[in-house]
């Protein structure tokens, strides 16, 4: 597959073992897979190569996800259109916390015990299309 | 006795036997009526007033006294003793009656007034008379025809002693406590009182006639003495019958005033009945003049005690009438809404308080506390608003309201808050412990699930059939290891009660549907039918986290406990008050010997584990559990091997369905 053709995922998790996981899958898919360990590597890595879809953890160190979105959504045009999947192990407590997280406006929030990565690999699929359908 | 008491008593007793001698004396040189009985006998009131101030002991003075003035006048030896002894019991006798019918001192009670008179001047004096006429007449001094006539003269002079002198000195002490404006008031009404009675029975004016007719200057004084009555009550009585007695007697011993015309003793007895008519009416009325002032402190003393209550008290109370209007705020209210008082009350309550949810979206009035005890008539609680001061900054309160119910009327409502901040501190600190538990507890099974499931989809390489079985094993148990993390975890939110239920409204159709979805897999893999009958009207308002693992639980538990080719049934009922949610299972059934304990933590019927050893056992208590919460109720009914069938109910939130 002509490097240019293929799709770019970020993933942003801070689980060295959830991370080799998710990266593994995601090229024998055939995406291009950068990877970053927190927020802040996570919030360049995203500007630098500007991936077509960000798989994106929650609780980390240095940064939180939460916060590395408010900021990417913040930073410019295509920050603010970027599709995110939080993928996070945190049951959202309060509507409080899930107000804010729907105001950074996710794709979709998963929680990670609760899907195989078949089910990621879906989503993942499901937001490029949405993508191509903005752009055509 | 110790030496000072000593002193003190034998002082008493030579003061009182000596004022008793002086004003005998005085009284018995004024032409009396068979040169013993006056018409103006002090003493009476005199030793009446000495035994209920100082006690009955003192009764030698007053016996002496009274002796030594009637021989001195010249009263027969055996005479004088009886007269002694008939004035001594005379005083003794009143102040015993008188203490046996609570009689006060200070003429606090209108009781204690008309006691007085009834027993202090009317009846006791009545002994004196007729011991002290009864001598003489024995000893010859009053004949039978003078018997009745020095009786009643003797009676009335001893009347008057009691009424104006004694009830004068009783009021003394009581006079003393007059303080300020008060004191002037008095003082200057003392002026125009002693002026204007000298002025009547001085003759100072021309104005005056003959007492009784068109006399302008008896009215003012009579008004005055109303005044003095009302105003001062048995103060205002004493001073001015008192006064007006003195200066009464003196004029017209001094030949002058409206008696002038008379006999003096014609002239004293005219006097006497004028001022004692008078002055029986002015008592009465002075008597109620206390006996108000006295109900009236009692009620500004109940007052100030109720209102010191209710100022103490820490929480924040305030009271709302039925108009939404602030009328009252305590002490703790102010500091915690930062505002005094007087800024709040008369002010709408919904704008002086505004409350706010947790995100920071106002509350709208219809679901504030306040209008919906008043709504109901009934006291409410709640814990999840948070109050909002002048300057914008909030604290969350825990909040009762109680209307203010009078004969079926609603008159208003007592709000009584409590900042809460500590505790929500406490609980959001547990609740992050609790997200922060959940989420390590679930990284390592889900990167065993991970590898596990792409081992199992060959992308790493083909696998044999055993190594499938094995594989198969693992994510099972991982599994099983992640559903009972996720049930404690629930479980733990709900007994520390960080759950505080956020109604919401939202669609009930949508969220079965959604965890249809989620069992979709289950579902098609026992090729499950599921039968939907959903209400027309698919909007409820409960709090949808919690309404959520209901439906969750009820459905997993139909989905897993029915066997292949089996059929769900899921059924919602909305009526205006209550939600009904039905799920019936063609499954395994439960035993009826476990029908009771299907609801305790940890309990799973003999038959499931049978069938499904992975159930935590916890599913139904929660479910349980957030029905209480909810105020809802779930029931169930079930046959071995025939199916199940859970229904929960949830009586609806009164108000209305949508903003």
């Amino acid at each position: 597959m002509n490097p240019e053709t293929k799709k770019k995922i970020l993933i942003v998790e801070d689980d060295r073992s959830l991370l080799l996981a998710l990266v593994e899958k995601f090229d024998r898919e055939g995406f291009m897979v950068s990877s970053a360990n927190n927020g802040i590597e996570g919030f360049s890595s995203a500007l630098a190569n500007h991936p077509d879809v960000i798989l994106l953890d929650v609780l980390m160190p240095e940064m939180d996800g939460f916060t590395m979105l408010e900021k990417l959504r913040k930073t410019d045009e295509w920050g603010k259109k970027v599709q995110v999947i939080f993928l996070t192990n945190i049951t959202p407590a309060s509507e409080k916390v899930m107000a804010q997280i729907t105001q950074s406006e996710p794709a979709f929030y998963l929680v990670k015990s609760e899907h195989m990565l078949s089910d990621v690999v879906e989503k993942v699929h499901e937001c490029m299309a949405a993508n191509e359908r903005a752009v055509s | 006795m110790d030496l000072k008491s000593k002193y003190l008593y034998a002082f008493q007793l030579l003061g009182v036997a000596f004022i008793y001698f002086f004003t005998a004396k005085l009284g018995l040189s004024l032409e009396a009526v068979s040169g013993f009985a006056t018409l103006v006998w002090p003493p009476t009131g005199i030793a009446l007033a000495a035994v209920l101030l100082f006690g009955y002991r003192l009764w030698p003075g007053i016996a002496l006294a009274a002796f030594a003035a009637n021989i001195v006048t010249g009263a027969p030896l055996f005479a004088a003793i009886a007269i002694a002894i008939g004035n001594t019991l005379e005083a003794l006798v009143g102040a015993y009656m008188l203490r046996t019918f609570g009689f006060d001192n200070e003429f606090k009670r209108a009781r204690d007034t008309y006691l007085y008179v009834l027993v202090g001047a009317l009846l006791v004096t009545m002994i004196a008379a007729t011991i002290g006429t009864t001598a003489l007449w024995l000893q010859d001094v009053v004949g039978d025809e003078a018997y009745r006539a020095t009786w009643m003269a003797w009676w009335t002079g001893d009347m008057m002693g009691a009424l104006i002198v004694g009830y004068f000195l009783l009021n003394l002490r009581k006079s003393a406590t007059l303080r300020g404006p008060l004191l002037a008031e008095a003082a200057v009404l003392i002026l125009f009182f002693v002026a204007a009675n000298l002025m009547l029975f001085f003759d100072l004016t021309a104005i005056n006639t003959v007492a009784g007719e068109n006399n302008s200057l008896s009215i003012i004084i009579l008004v005055l003495l109303f005044y003095a009555g009302i105003r001062f009550g048995s103060i205002g009585a004493a001073w001015t019958l008192f006064l007006m007695f003195v200066i009464g007697i003196l004029g017209t011993v001094a030949g002058m005033g409206p008696y002038k015309e008379m006999t003096l003793i014609a002239g004293l007895e005219q006097l006497q009945s004028g001022v004692g008519w008078v002055g029986a009416m002015i008592l009465v009325l002075a008597g109620i003049a206390d006996e108000r002032t006295v109900s009236r402190s009692e009620a500004e003393q109940q007052k100030a005690r109720e209102v010191a209550l209710l100022e103490s008290i820490g929480d924040g109370v305030v009271g709302v009438d039925d108009h939404e209007r602030i009328i009252y705020a305590n002490h703790a209210a102010e500091e915690m809404l930062a505002m005094k008082t007087e800024e709040m009350i008369g002010k709408n309550f919904f704008d002086i308080v505004p409350a706010q949810e947790e995100s920071g979206q106002y509350v709208p009035r219809e679901e504030r506390l306040a209008t919906q005890g008043m709504a109901l008539q009934k006291s409410l609680t709640k814990r999840a608003h948070y109050y909002v001061r002048k300057d914008k900054t909030r604290f969350p309160a825990s909040v009762t309201v109680s209307p203010v119910i009078l004969d079926g009327k609603v008159l208003g409502l007592v709000n009584t808050f409590r900042d809460v901040s500590r505790e929500t501190e406490l609980d959001h600190a547990k609740d992050e412990l609790i997200s922060l538990a959940s989420h390590q507890l679930r990284t390592p099974p889900t990167g065993i699930m991970w590898f596990a499931g792409m081992l199992l989809g060959e992308e790493v390489g083909k696998i044999n059939d055993t190594q499938r079985k094995y594989l198969e094993e693992i994510l099972y148990n991982n599994q099983r290891m992640i559903d009972v993390v996720n049930a404690m975890l629930n479980t733990s939110r709900l007994e520390l009660g960080t759950f505080i239920p956020e109604p919401k409204p939202f669609n009930v159709t949508k969220m079965i549907e959604d965890v249809l979805t989620e069992l979709s897999s289950q579902i098609a893999q026992r090729n499950l039918k599921i039968e939907k009958y959903y209400s027309s009207v698919p909007e409820i308002i409960f709090d949808p986290v919690l309404v959520r693992m209901v439906i969750q639980n009820l459905l997993v538990n139909a989905v897993q406990y029915t066997p292949n080719n089996g059929v769900v049934t899921v059924t919602t009922d909305i009526s205006e008050n209550e939600f009904e949610f039905r799920v019936r299972d063609t499954g395994m059934g439960i035993p009826k010997d476990a029908q009771s304990k299907m609801f305790t933590k940890m309990f799973r019927a003999g038959n499931t584990r049978k069938f499904d050893s992975s159930g935590s056992g916890l599913g139904l208590y929660i479910v349980n559990r957030i029905l209480e919460k909810l105020g809802g109720t779930v029931n169930f009914e079930s046959e071995e091997n025939k199916g199940t069938e859970f229904a929960v109910r949830i009586p609806m939130k009164s108000g209305p369905a949508s903003q």
